[in-house]
């Protein structure tokens, strides 16, 4: 198919499991490593349950602007909705959020790779091993990163399944109590924290997923990797405080201490490390995922026709805006607490002016019998 | 010094693999504009390892932001 320059660029499709799989991953890739809903201390688990009522209505948020736009995202979108002018100025501040989201998860997974393995090693090194292999993955387009996921997924959930029952026999059940000791206050500001990271980060999709096959599709992705994420999450963070109780919310890299503890008979232990190695899977489809959405953003913003050719700059400006980002972990770990407040126009605010702008638009121009005719020669509803 | 080479030499790598195809079509907006961003890329990761200047970073500014507007400290 040709692009708005004209130049021939193959169509890219990512079929309905493929998409779920990737947001799937997308959700829980940095949430592995550092827990979520940590403001409620022992009633994490249940900050995320309460975190589902807010999740959905964002989600079909997301979902609905693809499904009035098939084949566009969220560029195109605001192309058509607000004017080039107005639509490249606020497409500026969504590219802003997806470099920086992909910095901080870099970030992330090279600090806890320094405390967890290589403390003597340069951050800015493996800050460029994993990048480079985002880049280079990133190269051969989305299709490939969503193959990707979908072949790293299931060595994910094997190894959930088989590390979670390995680590019970260190679990104390009791650690979950007293329930709401501090009240409903911890556990709703656990809640929001849960949705802005990691549920929110999914506005990312809407810059992503515009090659899905059908209408519906958005909608499936969304809704069907929010239960695989709910589910794993839930697991992960139950077994967390169960086994580390109330430092579950004071460590660093909580699943990556709850690991460490697992002792079989003084003959299966140490295993965090290959724990470590299958949380990087997740984190490189996550970096991945940020990245695609940036160099989408940009190369169509700066009309420069193929995202892939600008992976490699844009992808070492990230590196470098990762490297120094923070000083050190506890500024990393300082900034989350600020997190939540930062995305609240990128998550919630601009997604809903969006959504008003293009469902006012789609109803004007099927008044006038043109925006469905134009959008059906791209994709037809199964 | 081993950092700044090695930033170099992946810079040449994808140089060879990505604007020299651009040079070649004649693309003279996209080569520009990717040659810019590896200057831009080069001047930074040399700053940062020979100067050893400290890069300016987005957290500070974006968190004294969200204290004057929601009160957070």
């Amino acid at each position: 198919m040709k692009n708005e320059r004209g130049d021939f660029v193959r169509k890219e499709i990512i079929a309905d499991h493929q998409s779920i799989v990737l947001v799937a991953t997308f959700i829980f890739g940095s949430t592995l490593i550092l827990g979520t809903g940590g403001d409620a201390k022992q009633d994490a688990w249940l900050a995320i349950l309460v975190a589902i009522p807010m999740v959905i209505p964002a989600l079909f948020v997301y979902a609905r602007l693809l499904s009035l736009y098939p084949g566009k995202d969220l560029f195109d979108i605001l192309n058509r909705v607000f004017g080039s002018f107005i639509g490249k100025f606020i497409a500026l501040f969504f590219i802003w959020y997806a470099f920086h989201l992909g910095a901080l998860v870099i970030r992330n997974f090279s600090e806890f790779m320094e405390i967890a393995a290589m403390p003597e090693t340069p951050p800015m090194v493996i800050i460029f091993s994993m990048g480079l292999v985002c880049i280079l993955a990133l190269k051969d387009g989305i299709e490939l990163l969503a193959r990707l996921a979908t072949f790293l997924l299931p060595f994910i959930l094997l190894l959930i399944i088989i590390v979670v029952p390995l680590s019970l026999t260190q679990a104390h059940p009791e650690n979950l109590k007293p329930i709401l000791y501090e009240g409903w206050k911890p556990v709703i500001k656990g809640a929001f924290s849960t949705f802005s990271f990691p549920f929110g980060e999914t506005i990312i999709f809407t810059m992503v997923l515009s090659t899905l096959k059908t209408k519906k599709s958005p909608y499936k992705s969304f809704y069907f990797a929010l239960v695989i994420s709910i589910i794993i999450m839930l697991i992960i963070t139950l077994r967390n405080i169960m086994v580390l109780g109330h430092m579950a919310s004071m460590v660093y890299f909580p699943s990556y201490i709850a690991v460490s503890v697992i002792n079989i008979g003084d003959f299966l232990q140490r295993i965090e490390v290959t724990v470590a190695v299958i949380f990087l899977f997740a984190g490189f489809i996550k970096i991945s995922v940020c990245l695609y959405a940036a160099c989408n953003g940009i190369t169509k913003i700066f009309n420069l026709g193929d995202y892939r050719r600008f992976v490699a700059p844009i992808g070492l400006f990230m590196l470098i805006c990762a490297d120094n980002i923070y000083e050190n972990t506890m500024e990393m770990l300082e900034w989350i607490k600020y997190y939540p407040y930062y995305v609240i126009p990128f998550q919630i605010i601009l997604p809903i002016i969006i959504l008003i702008g293009a469902e006012i638009k789609v109803r004007k121009d099927r008044g006038q019998g043109t925006g469905d005719k134009e959008q059906g020669t791209e994709i037809k509803e199964r | 010094m081993i950092i700044l080479l090695f930033t170099l030499l992946i810079i040449l790598g994808f140089i060879l693999t990505d604007a020299i195809p651009m040079f070649l079509n004649k693309e003279w907006k996209q080569f520009w504009v990717y040659v810019v961003m590896m200057l831009g890329i080069l001047i930074l990761v040399f700053f940062k390892q020979i100067m050893n200047v400290t890069l300016p970073s987005p957290a500070n500014p974006m968190k004294e932001a969200i204290i004057a507007i929601f009160g957070k400290q």
